[in-house]
C-alpha cells in the first residue's frame, strides 16, 4: 500500500467518524408527522399510495411498480372490449325485438301457402312433427299449446297469440319445404315415366315423402282446406309411385300420369311453393 | 412501509451533506413528500431506493445552495459590523482541518466523497442519484481525495508514520 493509499484510508476513516456525523437515533416520528402534513393527507391516504406499488424482487431493495404499470396494457384493452360487448348485448336485449317478434311473419298469413319471407331451409322436413315441436317448444296437444313455464325470463314470456303465430309459421315453413321436395321428386318421376323407365331411388324417395306427407296431414298444417286437399292428392300420387315396380303394367303408369295431369298436382305444388328471395 | 425502509439512509445522507439536524430533517421530509407526490412518475426500471436517493441528493444540494447563499449574505453583514476586531484563532486540529477541507471541496467532489467514502454508496448508486456516469463518479472521487491530501499535507508525515 502506498503512502497515498494509506492516507486515503485514514482520511476516509476519519471522515466517516467525524465529518457531520449524524445522531444514532433518527427522528423518524417527527419527520413522519411532517411528511403527512406536507402531503396534505392522512396515513391512510399514504397507505393507499404505497399499496399501489408492488415489489418485483429486482434491484437492490426490490424494484417497485405502481399498480397501473404492473398490469399489461392489453389487459385494459381486453377488459374495455368485454365491457363494451356486454353493454352492447344488454342494450340490444332491452331495445331489440323479442324472439316472438323476430319469428312472427311480417305479413300475417298463418295458414296460407303463399309466398313467405322466411327461407324454407330454416326448418328441416326430415321429421316435421319433431321440428315443429322443437320450434314452439310444445308437444303435440292439438295445437292449443300450454302457457309458458313459470319463472322463465322475459324472452320466454310469449303471449298465446305470439305462440300461435310461431307455430303456424313453423308449419308453413315445414310444409313449404316438403312441397318443394315433392315437386322436385314428381318432376323427376314424370321425366322417367315419359322415357318408360323406373328408377329405384325415386321409389325410396317417394316413401320418405309419403311418410312426411302423412305426418303433415295429421298436423295443424292440414287445417287449411286448400293445403289439406293438396296434401291428400299428393299422398295419393305418392302411394301409387311407391307401389310402382319395374314389372308394373302400363296401365298403372297411366293411372299415375292421369292423377298428375287431371288433378294438376304438379301445377298446384308449384303454385303453393313460395318463391325464394321474395 | 417505504418510509421506514428508506428514511434512515436518506436522513444520514442529508445530515452528512448539511451538517445540521434541522436542515437534515427538512431535506428528508421534503424528499419523502416529493416522492409520495410523484409516485406515479416512478419508473419501474430502477429500484425505489435509487429513485428516492436521486430525490434526496437533489433536494439536499439545492437546499444547501440556498442556505449557503443566505448565510453568505448574513456573514457579510456580520463581518461589516465587526470589522477591525481581529481575533487570533487557535490552530485548528486535524478533525477541524478535515472538516474544513471537505467543506471547501467543489460541490460535485464533496458529494461524491461523502456518498462513497463516508456513507458507503457504490459508484453505480452515486451515478444513478446524481445522473452521471459511474466513471464520472470515480473520477470525481479521485480528484476529491487528491485535494484532501493536498489540503492536509502537513499532517501527512505523522499519519503515514
Amino acid at each position: 500500500m502506498s503512502d497515498e493509499d494509506r492516507m486515503d484510508a485514514l482520511l476516509r476513516q476519519l471522515a466517516a467518524d467525524e465529518y457531520n456525523r449524524p445522531p444514532e437515533i433518527v427522528p423518524r416520528e417527527q419527520m413522519w408527522e411532517a411528511v403527512l402534513s406536507g402531503i396534505g393527507g392522512s396515513a391512510a391516504k399514504l397507505g393507499r399510495w404505497e399499496s399501489g406499488i408492488a415489489r418485483t424482487g429486482s434491484g437492490e431493495q426490490g424494484a417497485v411498480l405502481p399498480f397501473h404499470k404492473r398490469v399489461p396494457r392489453w389487459v385494459y384493452y381486453a377488459v374495455a372490449a368485454a365491457l363494451l360487448l356486454a353493454l352492447g348485448i344488454q342494450v340490444g336485449r332491452l331495445l331489440g325485438p323479442s324472439p316472438a317478434q323476430q319469428l312472427a311473419p311480417r305479413t300475417t298469413q298463418p295458414d296460407s301457402l303463399g309466398p313467405t319471407r322466411v327461407a324454407p331451409e330454416s326448418v328441416s322436413i326430415g321429421n316435421p312433427r319433431r321440428d315443429m315441436a322443437a320450434t314452439d317448444g310444445r308437444s303435440d296437444n292439438g295445437g292449443k299449446g300450454s302457457p309458458p313455464p313459470k319463472g322463465s325470463g322475459p324472452e320466454r314470456q310469449i303471449t298465446p297469440d305470439a305462440g300461435d303465430d310461431i307455430r303456424a309459421r313453423a308449419y308453413t315453413v315445414a310444409t313449404a319445404q316438403h312441397l318443394t321436395e315433392a315437386e322436385a321428386m314428381l318432376t323427376s318421376f314424370k321425366g322417367d315415366l315419359s322415357q318408360g323407365r323406373m328408377d329405384a331411388e325415386i321409389s325410396a324417395w317417394g316413401k320418405d315423402l309419403l311418410s312426411n306427407t302423412r305426418l303433415l296431414l295429421d298436423s295443424p298444417a292440414a287445417r287449411d282446406p286448400v293445403r289439406r286437399r293438396l296434401l291428400q292428392d299428393l299422398e295419393l300420387v305418392l302411394v301409387q309411385i311407391v307401389q310402382l315396380s319395374p314389372n308394373s303394367s302400363a296401365r298403372d303408369r297411366d293411372l299415375i300420369k292421369g292423377a298428375l295431369t287431371d288433378d294438376q298436382v304438379l301445377t298446384r305444388l308449384r303454385t303453393a311453393i313460395p318463391v325464394k328471395g321474395t | 412501509m417505504l418510509y421506514d425502509q428508506h428514511v434512515d439512509r436518506v436522513y444520514r445522507l442529508a445530515y452528512r451533506l448539511a451538517g445540521e439536524d434541522e436542515l437534515a430533517r427538512d431535506f428528508t421530509q421534503e424528499t419523502f413528500i416529493r416522492a409520495f407526490q410523484r409516485l406515479k412518475d416512478f419508473r419501474s426500471d430502477s429500484s425505489f431506493g435509487t429513485w428516492i436517493h436521486t430525490i434526496a441528493t437533489s433536494v439536499s444540494l439545492n437546499g444547501l445552495r440556498k442556505v449557503k447563499k443566505f448565510r453568505t449574505r448574513e456573514s457579510s453583514l456580520d463581518d461589516a459590523l465587526t470589522i477591525g476586531a481581529v481575533t487570533r484563532r487557535a490552530e485548528p486540529d486535524l478533525k477541524e482541518r478535515l472538516r474544513q477541507a471537505i467543506d471547501n471541496l467543489p460541490e460535485g467532489y464533496r458529494t461524491v466523497f461523502v456518498m462513497h467514502d463516508v456513507e458507503g454508496y457504490t459508484h453505480e448508486e452515486i451515478a444513478a442519484a446524481l445522473g452521471v456516469q459511474p466513471g464520472t463518479s470515480k473520477a470525481q472521487l479521485f480528484r476529491a481525495r487528491a485535494k484532501l491530501r493536498e489540503a492536509l499535507a502537513d499532517f501527512a508525515g505523522e499519519w503515514v508514520s
